[in-house]
């Protein structure tokens, strides 16, 4: 592999004019348009020149950072134990309601049990977004004819 | 009690500044140096963070952007919810949660972590951190499982004191060593360093720091360092011998370091004497081993122990002992043997050789 | 049959009130996101700071190539940092630059604005690509005359369809399941069938699930919840003989309107936001 760069480098760095329209001939680093893109490309690549320098943080800026995150730590768990609660409750409500309702009417209960394999999601439902649509909602629905 | 009248009249005005209140307070909550303090809760920015020294790297020092309006808010968010732990706390009647609770309070503010992360955790100035505030004994807990616990327990079982001694531990109490003399070494010994014999040649410092929430003033420990590695010819192995032995020791949370002012001589069981090993006999390990004596009783000093032939088992099993900690360093022949042994009065080592003669 | 629901069949005779109804859950799912509280704002602004302070250095000659006039557009719109001087004081420190960049602070990246207003070509500003990206209102018409019959108020929190009983009282539509042998459907079905009677046929909706998500019990009859979503169309009160009037109500709007034992007993089922 080196030897092969060697090779193409040779020529490149004795050829002084490469005739390109519209670009300066004279480079000022000497090198040729070939190698610089490839200069460039590494360069892209390259970490060192384009990180920043490390965030170093006082002492009382340190207990700051800790207390922020802290406290959102606190917070999500807040909203965690929240939503649990809450999918507890549904999931009591729902074994509540069948019980109940096999009780009352077996019939009734055997419909609602029943498996719903294949059932699709709709389509037209949408992810909500930080900024409504143009159009909020579509009032203009008509039931398909069959 | 005491916390618990404080925490009542704290909880009257619940919501309030729970944590800039300091009437009710015990002083260690809050952060001695009034600069940093106020840099940190009022972000007075005029002239850079106090903790730097220089005034040229204080002016240089930037702080991350919003640091200052987020904390804000993450103060107050976190100090509601602490008024609605100390108002819980009021009610609550189990001492186990009502630690907890004392403990969940205090443990994210930010003056407590200021406290405890820049200052000295061992050998603690309790005007700053004060273990006798739980939240102080929980955070020195979670600083020392996070690696001093792991470390000392590692060198317990690779160098085989447990079970060579007693058959395992449940560490609950942090214990550091130190030979604080002229001719000791000025340094928290690590669990299982091989020590000359020259720093070992007076009796160690134990610093016995306990977290869980006994009752200082009732509680009484027990403090044995055995060696396990003394060559017994007759029988061909090793014969455990007792090097120091210490009981009915009172501590505080605070005033915890056994020293010689912390006992009298009804106090020891068994003077010091210092680790001799002989040449040839290897290296020979030391174990601390310090135990929680049953409710408040005292152990009696009458029947005398044979500490040339120690059965710290059967010691630890008659009396009713709990290990709560432990420590060990080892030792092994150097040039400095023979002068401990003339200074102690002990007669000459013998040597071993390869190859045992008659 | 296990001996349990034998004697659970037993009590059900001793309980059973005279008629079961379905009851609808029908909501409108958020539009738009969630409204952000004061410590989630915060929180986020601080983390996206921190992430401009850490962030690489932008790679400019990456994207714009040498000598071409949108290099030159786009460096004039940056403000250069200030660079090291010999014999110069800087009291915040040496400036420590590298491709055009502070290392000690955050980059800040201008893009060149309305560069193409200049040139002569007449299009209209509503086709221009380059024109500026101005989003819809998060607060709508609705909103702002509190019309509570608009499905499009409130787009960051659920919806739900109650309707008022002609006593006045508000509550979650519910219509009863035929006793008759050959009438009998399944509680879905006859919640559906029974909003399409109520509210007109143009309304497309999507049950979750055939299974009802709670009951609530009268003194005369067991309502069976169903839960529903709506998609798409209108829901238009078709004849007021059997209710007044219907909202489209948020969960603490609904906690307002209904009685606070109806709303213990289903608090649970609504969405908070």
């Amino acid at each position: 592999m080196i030897s092969t760069r060697k090779t193409t480098l040779k020529p490149a760095n004795n050829m002084v004019t490469q005739f390109v329209r519209g670009k300066r001939t004279k480079s000022k680093g000497g090198l040729s348009p070939v190698l610089q893109r490839a200069v460039t490309q590494l360069s892209v690549m390259s970490a060192g020149r384009k990180q920043p320098k490390m965030l170093k943080l006082s002492r009382e800026d340190f207990i700051k950072h800790q207390t922020i995150q802290n406290c959102w730590a606190m917070y999500q768990r807040e909203l965690r134990d929240k939503r649990k609660e809450q999918l507890r409750m549904q999931y009591k409500s729902i074994e509540q309601a069948m019980q109940q309702l096999q009780q009352l009417d077996p019939e009734l209960f055997d419909a609602a049990n029943a498996s719903e394999a294949g059932k699709r999601f709709p389509l037209e439902m949408k992810v909500p977004t930080e900024f409504p649509p143009n159009q909020v909602w579509h009032y203009n629905y008509k039931p398909k004819q069959d | 009690m005491l916390r618990r009248s404080l925490h009542s009249s704290v909880a009257k005005k619940n919501g309030a500044k729970i944590w800039s209140d300091f009437s009710n307070r015990q002083a260690a909550l809050s952060i001695p140096s009034a600069k940093v303090k106020s840099y940190i809760l009022d972000g007075t920015v005029q002239q850079g963070p106090p903790s730097l020294k220089r005034r040229s790297n204080r002016i240089k020092y930037q702080s991350p952007e919003k640091i200052e309006e987020t904390f804000k808010i993450c103060y107050e968010f976190l100090e509601s919810r602490s008024a609605s732990k100390y108002a819980a706390l009021v009610k609550e009647e189990d001492a186990s949660k009502r630690l907890e609770l004392a403990v969940d309070a205090e443990r994210y503010n930010p003056e407590v972590l200021y406290n405890f992360q820049y200052n000295a955790k061992v050998e603690n100035d309790p005007r700053i951190i004060d273990y006798n505030v739980p939240v102080y004994r929980h955070l020195g807990r979670e600083h020392w499982k996070s690696y001093n616990q792991m470390l000392l327990m590692q060198r317990l079982e690779t160098l085989a004191v447990i079970p060579d001694t007693l058959p395992t531990l449940v560490p609950k109490a942090e214990i550091n060593l130190k030979f604080p003399f002229s001719t000791g070494l000025n340094k928290w010994v690590e669990p299982g360093e091989i020590l000359s014999s020259n720093v070992t040649s007076l009796p160690p410092l134990i610093k016995i720091q306990e977290y869980d929430d006994i009752d200082p003033t009732s509680q009484l420990y027990t403090v044995l360092i055995v060696n396990p590695d003394e060559p017994d010819l007759e029988k061909d192995s090793f014969k455990t011998t007792l090097q120091y032995g210490l009981v009915n020791l009172k501590l505080g949370f605070n005033d915890n370091a056994v020293d010689a002012r912390k006992f009298t001589q009804e106090n020891v069981i068994a003077e010091y004497m210092p680790p001799v090993p002989e040449k040839n006999a290897g290296t020979q390990r030391f174990a601390v081993w310090v135990f929680r004596q049953p409710e408040s009783t005292e152990l009696s000093l009458e029947n005398k122990v044979n500490r040339d032939d120690f059965d710290l088992r059967q010691f630890v099993g008659s009396n009713r002992l709990k290990a709560v900690g432990a420590h060990l360093w080892r030792s092994q022949w150097d040039s400095n043997v023979s002068t401990v042994r003339a200074k102690y009065g002990m007669p000459e080592g013998r040597v071993f050789h390869r190859v045992r003669r008659a | 049959m296990t001996l349990q629901t034998l004697a659970c069949r037993g009590m059900a005779t001793t309980l059973k009130p005279s008629g079961i109804r379905a009851g609808l859950i029908l909501s409108r799912i958020p539009i738009v996101t969630q409204d952000l509280s004061k410590l989630e704002k915060q929180y986020y602004e601080y983390q996206s700071e921190l992430e401009k302070r850490l962030m690489w250095t932008f790679p400019q000659y990456f994207y714009f190539k040498r000598g071409t006039l949108a290099e030159k557009r786009f460096l004039a719109a940056q403000k250069g940092p200030v660079s090291k001087q010999p014999g110069v004081w800087f009291p915040k420190g040496v400036p420590d630059i590298k491709h055009n960049r502070e290392r000690r602070s955050k980059q800040v990246v201008n893009l060149p604005q309305n560069f193409g207003s200049a040139g002569g070509d007449q299009v209209s500003e509503s086709d221009s690509i380059s024109r500026p990206i101005v989003p819809n209102s998060r607060i709508t018409e609705a909103d702002r005359t509190n019309d509570t019959q608009s499905l499009e108020r409130k787009l960051s929190a659920t919806l739900y369809l109650l309707v008022q009983s002609t006593e006045g009282k508000w509550a979650f539509p519910s219509f009863p399941v035929a006793s008759e042998k050959g009438a009998k459907q399944a509680l879905h079905v006859t919640a559906e069938s029974g909003l399409r009677e109520l509210g007109g046929p143009n309304v497309n909706t999507w049950t979750v699930s055939s299974t009802p998500a709670g009951v609530l019990n009268g003194p005369d009859s067991a309502e069976f919840l169903v839960k529903s979503h709506i998609i798409s169309g209108k829901f238009d009160l078709q004849h007021k003989s059997q209710y007044n009037d219907f909202a489209w109500l948020t969960k603490s709007e609904i906690q307002q309107r209904v009685d606070a034992a109806y709303y213990q007993g289903l608090s649970w089922l609504l969405a908070d936001n």
